[in-house]
């Protein structure tokens, strides 16, 4: 089992060094530095000597791969890969465009993605689960069936709508709480309540509709007639044996998100001015300060991995077919 | 008064178009202590039978019109919640799928306690004594141990057990056991019969045993109620039933069981006797196929960069000849190793050691075009129907694509020709090729795949368990023609199964399996009538007669 | 000739892909076991309904596809000068409300400005007050007390003329169909209204007349007025919902024609073929969907920015370059979103490879390429076409968020996205400038519930197994 677990883990390093190749070859590569240095100065009376400039105060003078003017180990780290790609793997992000360290922004930034995705992950999925077992006890009514269209029409409403509309709404029609913004400590909370509402509601539609798929699917199985035989009631049935199966693939669908709760939701802290991963990510779009992007990609793709390697290790820990095999 | 009295029973299943009656009418009774026997084939509904009356119908059927009394109440009158607390207590049930039917993520000991708990108050602790007692009562060997486990840690056989220990959880009046021991090996069939038995004189319960097999319901039942298509066309005692079954229905399913004494009759019928012999003559030239120390190893892959450990030993060391047209039954039961020895010699699978000759050529030391070229006499019948015709080709394309990979027929009117002689061969109407394979029965689909192994005219077919999933009356009329066929083009058959009855039927010889080897081989009655190995013998003991 | 034809190069490739839908169609009909779930779909109220709705949003895309370089001025005899603007055939059925500019904000079906302006009133004094509008409810002399009674007017001529083409359409059909079957008209009629009939007639025809009834009036209103307002720049805003139905429906299908044969091909050889092939393609796609899809996209399309401002001579025209990004944007959506199918197409083979068809296949010595066109690809396309159907809906809402955070198709496009972008600032305004923001949410909330429940639908009738797993 262990092995196992080992195995997933060192599969990651292969992936890991293919994501930098594919940022590396990116952002480096397909466009050179000097179409950056372009970008941002205008394309219009910028002289050479201005690129040059440019490109030297952010490092990105050296060149790609191996450094000629260099001898010995400094022809290879005096190079853009290795003090751009390289160094991300030990988390080093170096500063962006602008002259920020970008390590130190993430490591202020986190923490109110965090407080913003995780009461939004918790409470979402206990609505969600709840939503979904009550319309699977009434299956094959009306209420299921509307249900069902409910949920399909809330998924078709584009997630920009629940931001706009639910500002406009509560905030600004009946003036609960402030449309946006953000605060330290215990007085961030009354900031928090909109955009975890939203979240919430946001994602009711596709959440509910797909546990909803996974309980109806538990629910024809050969051992719920067992359960059933035995004379237990519809309850019993539902919530020992039903949602403890359903459970499996709901909880290990979670995991695999968790560590990319770091990174906040893009939208929802843009539109609510929250100073988290997310706003900081589309501020960077925004300004094309390509090095905080880049930290951003490799970040995120990180996050993912590690969300891989929980998930497989969370379906040992539930799933006692697999936990003893 | 009866424990259980069925009157009049009628079940409807709503479907897309209209909805179908498919149990119309029917009404039975069983006595306390008593076994009877609900006996039909696929689809005659007897399952839905059972359901009904547990009142566990799926949401698309209902019970339309009849009664149910159960010790003198009428369960088709009583609330759900009432219900809840008959079944368990009363009425409990045992389904086909051990492993489907006990839940995965619980161990044996929730599952069973739970039952004991429903129905009747009890602390947790003395629960799971009564747990243990009950699963030691079903034989189970290490109860205490066994409690905390979770069912894929059992064996087939014992996730039955563990299915009957929990229905007996609150001594039920009467068990409903639903095709309990289709899924077991012949051995493990017989005993889960006879710890049904033991158990049901021990309760006094009644039994209502539903199955496919008359074989079983000889053994077990004292009634027998027939069904056919939703209709109970016969009902009587088991002596009387044997003795002279009396619908035209329950003769055919009697006479549509493979026997010893119904090839006798055959062969003599057809004088097929001499037709043989001459066969036989041209044996002396050397077998067909030789098979010498065959060996297929898959291996087990372990540790954190998955290096083979060890392997698991498929098929261990079989060797047998097999001469021309004459058929070879390789026996044994489920994981013994027989399909994958089938599947290494049509070279679908590579083996590990030993050889495999054919027509006096090593199939392992063939490079590819040789080896095309020898495909043409080798081919292989499936178990599946449904899973062994590609549900997107047309029949007439599913025929002719084997001409045309191994070029047997040059051009596109001979292979239709072919393909129309082939369909007449194996009995179907020649406008099927113009159809897909959905829109024929299992055992029509059979044939089809029998007549894409025919296309090529090979010289050995290996039959991979062709009739299993197939109905009993429907296994006897592929049979035959597979009979039929090898008097006809004289081809030998490699016939590979699990069925005792089969093999005595159509096999000249037989070859016994267990484990990855072959225990046994010899003539079919040498075999069959006095068995040297232990295993054989005991296989044999398993097998219910009639 | 008083235009000259152009094709964009997603023009080309959305003709390219109707012709194959059509041919697809054709195929589908002539084998009874492919056309089968799809006759299910279709006699599904729900099924024709949103494939109906579907379908007019696609000639919708269709009409804004056929451009042209209208003509200005005649230069000789025989020369003409054409604009280098390129128009569309729907700019044609539409011009009144393309060209018809206002200053800036109207309401919807105003006669008045949003904002205040000083101007002169009769008394030739200087006042602030509400401007009428250039062109909506121009015709009116008391727009305040003719306005309502106008557009009831406007509204109840159409809807005749509406239904009379509607009644003219069906009747036709019917008369033909009747005189086929040879049954009696009132029969049929009989059997359409009681819903007797095999495939939904009745709601398509009641879906049909919606429809009509629609466009006839919003076109009607729309040559007298406004009827979702204009924009800060004066622009009629059903005009640019109208055009944004295009960059919706390319973005959608076009992006499908790029994941498929990435998709279809990896998780066939993956599936099939196994060992270091396999091991290589799931390296490919995990690697590809560790990396976050925004974020992919984003630097994607940031680079395209660097390049476009690089080289911005290279294209002729505006059109021309936003049309680009268009297509790259759907690259890129393509390259991020064929992993997902992939993996199903793998698992799907895996499975398939064991089937016993497949096995009697190789033990004819058929050869691997056959099997895999022959045996595979046929018995996993239900799959494709699931996925596909489910994934259009998707693809629409994310041209949305991507084009809210301008990495979506170029800001001169008319798209839904580019539309909330804009009108999302004027949130803030007192009184609140609401229908731009409605218009897309109408626009866009129509086409993708459809879509989804359409694909709900053929998920039913292709195979109900499939579970969506998300990510």
């Amino acid at each position: 089992m262990s092995a196992y677990i080992i195995r997933r883990m060192l599969y990651a390093i292969p992936i890991l060094i293919g994501i930098n190749l594919i940022t590396f070859i990116l952002f480096f590569v397909v466009n050179s530095p000097d179409d950056m240095a372009l970008m941002q100065l205008g394309s219009k009376h910028t002289t050479e000597l201005q690129i040059e400039d440019w490109k030297r105060e952010r490092g990105y003078h050296l060149p790609l791969l191996y450094n000629t003017e260099q001898s010995g180990l400094g022809a290879v780290t005096e190079t853009i890969f290795y003090q751009k790609s390289a160094k991300l793997f030990v988390f080093d992000f170096g500063s962006s465009d602008s002259g920020r360290d970008i390590g130190y922004d993430i490591s202020q930034r986190m923490w109110p993605s965090l407080a913003l995705a995780i009461p939004t992950l918790l409470v979402g999925l206990l609505v969600t689960i709840t939503l979904a077992l009550t319309i699977a006890f009434f299956r094959g009514t009306y209420i299921d069936y509307w249900a069902v269209i409910i949920c399909v029409a809330l998924i078709s409403i584009s997630s920009l709508f629940y931001i706009i509309g639910g500002q406009f709404l509560i905030g600004k029609l009946l003036k609960i709480v402030p449309i946006s913004g953000f605060d330290t400590g215990l007085h961030a909370l009354k900031f928090m309540i909109l955009p975890v509402l939203i979240g919430i509601v946001g994602g009711i539609g596709s959440n509910t509709r797909w546990y909803r798929t996974i309980f109806l699917e538990e629910i024809n199985k050969d051992y719920v007639r067992t359960a059933r035989s035995k004379g237990l009631s519809e309850q019993v049935v539902l919530f020992k044996h039903v949602l403890r199966n359903a459970l499996i693939p709901i909880l290990t669908g979670v995991v695999v998100v968790l560590p990319l709760l770091f990174m906040g939701s893009l939208l929802t802290e843009n539109f609510f001015g929250i100073p988290g991963l997310g706003s900081y990510t589309i501020d960077a779009i925004n300004r094309q300060d390509f090095a905080i992007v880049r930290a951003m990609v490799f970040l995120g793709s990180v996050l993912y991995i590690i969300g891989l390697v929980l998930t497989d290790i969370s379906y040992t820990l539930v799933d006692p077919r697999i936990r003893l095999s | 008064m009866s424990l259980l009295q069925v009157n009049a029973l009628s079940t409807v299943i709503r479907g897309r178009a209209e909805d179908a009656l498919v149990v119309r009418d029917i009404s039975f009774n069983v006595q306390r202590g008593e076994t009877l026997a609900l006996v039909g084939e696929s689809g005659s509904g007897k399952s839905i039978t059972a359901l009904s009356i547990a009142r566990l119908l799926p949401p698309a059927a209902h019970v339309s019109a009849g009664e149910i009394i159960l010790s003198g109440h009428d369960l088709m009158q009583i609330s759900e919640r009432e219900m809840r607390d008959v079944r368990g207590s009363k009425i409990a049930m045992i389904f086909q799928e051990p492993m489907n039917s006990l839940n995965p993520v619980l161990t044996i000991g929730d599952q069973i306690s739970e039952a004991v708990r429903r129905h009747q108050t009890m602390k947790r602790s003395a629960a799971r004594q009564q747990s243990i007692d009950l699963l030691a009562a079903v034989g189970l060997p290490a109860p205490r141990r066994n409690i905390d486990e979770y069912p894929h840690q059992l064996s087939g056989g014992m996730r039955q057990r563990v299915m009957i220990a929990m229905a007996l959880a609150a001594q039920p009046d009467l068990l409903i056991a639903d095709e309990p021991t289709t899924a077991l090996d012949v051995t493990i069939q017989a005993q889960v019969l006879e710890l049904l038995k033991d158990l049901q004189s021990q309760f006094n319960m009644g039994l209502l045993f539903i199955t496919h097999d008359l074989a079983v319901v000889k053994q077990t039942a004292d009634r027998i109620a027939v069904m056919h298509q939703g209709e109970l066309v016969e009902q009587g005692s088991s002596e009387a039933f044997f003795a002279a079954p009396k619908h035209a229905y329950s003769r055919t399913l009697l006479g549509a069981i493979p026997t010893a004494q119904k090839r006798q009759q055959r062969d003599h019928e057809q004088g097929l006797e001499q037709s043989k012999g001459v066969i036989a003559n041209n044996a002396a030239v050397g077998p067909l196929l030789s098979v010498r120390n065959l060996q297929v190893h898959f291996p087990i892959r372990a540790g954190v960069f998955r290096r083979t450990v060890d392997y698991v030993r498929a098929v261990d060391d079989v060797s047998f000849d097999l001469h021309a047209a004459k058929t070879l039954a390789l026996v044994g039961e489920s994981g013994c190793g027989k399909t994958t020895v089938g599947k290494a010699i049509v070279q679908l699978l590579k083996s590990n050691q030993g050889s495999v000759q054919f027509q006096q050529r090593d199939l392992q030391s063939l490079n590819n075009e040789d080896l095309r070229k020898t495909r043409r006499d080798l081919q292989i019948v499936f178990q599946d129907p449904y899973s062994s015709l590609n549900p997107r080709m047309l029949v007439g394309d599913i025929l002719e694509e084997g001409m045309t990979a191994l070029a047997v027929l040059k051009t596109a009117q001979d292979r239709q020709r072919k393909i129309k002689l082939l369909l007449d061969q194996v009995g179907l109407p020649t406008d099927s090729l113009l159809r897909y394979p959905h829109e024929f029965s299992g055992g029509q689909r059979q044939r089809i795949s029998i007549a894409r192994a025919l296309a090529v005219e090979p010289k050995l077919i290996v039959c991979d368990e062709p009739t299993s999933a197939l109905d009993v009356s429907v296994q006897a009329q592929v049979l035959n023609l597979l009979i039929d066929l090898q008097a006809e083009l004289g081809m030998s058959y490699l016939f590979i199964t699990h069925d005792m009855a089969v093999v005595s039927y159509l096999a000249d010889e037989v070859a016994v399996m267990h484990q990855g080897r072959i225990v046994e081989q010899g003539p079919t009655e040498q075999i069959l009538l006095e068995p040297q190995h232990h295993y054989t013998q005991s296989l044999l003991a398993a097998v219910p007669s009639l | 000739m008083s235009m000259q034809p152009t094709f964009l190069i997603t023009d080309l490739l959305f003709f390219g892909l109707t012709l194959g839908l059509i041919s697809f169609v054709f195929v589908v009909r002539k084998r009874p076991h492919l056309s089968r779930p799809w006759s299910q779909v279709l006699k599904s109220t729900t099924g024709s309904v949103s494939l109906m709705i579907l379908l007019f949003y696609y000639a919708i895309a269709l009409i804004d596809s056929v451009h042209f370089h209208p003509r200005v001025a005649q230069a000789t005899e025989s020369q003409y000068q054409y604009s280098s603007e390129v128009h569309s055939l729907l700019d044609v059925l539409m011009t009144p409300m393309r060209s018809r500019m206002e200053k800036t904000f109207s309401a919807p079906l105003a006669t008045h400005s949003f904002a205040k302006e000083m101007m002169q009133n009769e008394s030739g004094q200087m006042q602030r007050d509400y401007p009428r509008l250039n062109y909506a409810g121009a015709h009116l002399t008391q727009p305040e007390d003719e306005k309502v009674a106008d557009i009831i007017s406007i509204s109840l001529i159409a809807s005749a003329r509406a239904l009379s083409y509607w009644a003219l359409i069906w009747l036709s059909i019917l008369w033909l169909y009747s005189r086929r079957q040879q049954r009696s008209l009132t029969l049929i009629f009989k059997q359409i209204l009681k819903a007797q009939t095999a495939y939904p007639l009745r709601a398509i025809a009641f879906t049909s007349a919606l429809l009509m009834l629609l466009t006839v009036i919003s076109m009607q209103l729309g040559q007298h007025y406004h009827l979702f307002g204009t924009d800060k720049v004066g622009q009629d805003v059903f005009y640019q919902a109208v055009k944004s139905v295009r960059t919706g429906i390319l973005i959608g299908v076009l992006t499908t024609l790029i994941t498929l044969p990435l998709a279809i091909l990896l998780g066939a050889l993956a599936g099939f073929f196994r060992g270091w092939l396999d091991d290589l393609i799931q390296y490919i796609y995990t690697t590809l969907n560790s990396i976050p899809h925004v974020l992919l996209i984003a630097a994607a399309v940031l680079l395209l920015q660097v390049y476009m401002s690089g080289h911005a001579d290279d294209f002729d025209s505006l059109t021309e370059r936003a049309d680009l990004r268009l297509l790259f944007l759907c690259l890129i959506l393509g390259i991020t979103s064929w992993t997902g199918l992939c993996r199903l197409l793998r698992a799907e083979t895996f499975k398939l490879r064991e089937m016993e068809y497949i096995q009697a296949a190789e033990a004819f010595g058929v050869s691997k390429f056959k099997i895999l066109m022959r045996h595979v690809m046929p018995n996993f396309m239900h799959i494709v076409i699931i996925s596909v159907v489910l994934d259009f809906s998707g693809l629409v809402l994310a041209e949305a968020v991507l084009s809210y955070i301008n990495i979506g198709v170029d800001p001169s496009m008319n798209s839904w996205g580019n539309m909330i972008n804009q009108a999302r600032l004027e949130m803030a305004r007192d009184p609140v400038v609401w229908w731009s923001l409605s218009a897309a949410f109408i626009f866009m909330f129509t086409l993708v519930l459809f879509a989804n429940l359409f694909a709900d639908v053929v998920r039913d009738a292709l195979d109900p197994r499939i579970v969506r797993g998300e990510r």
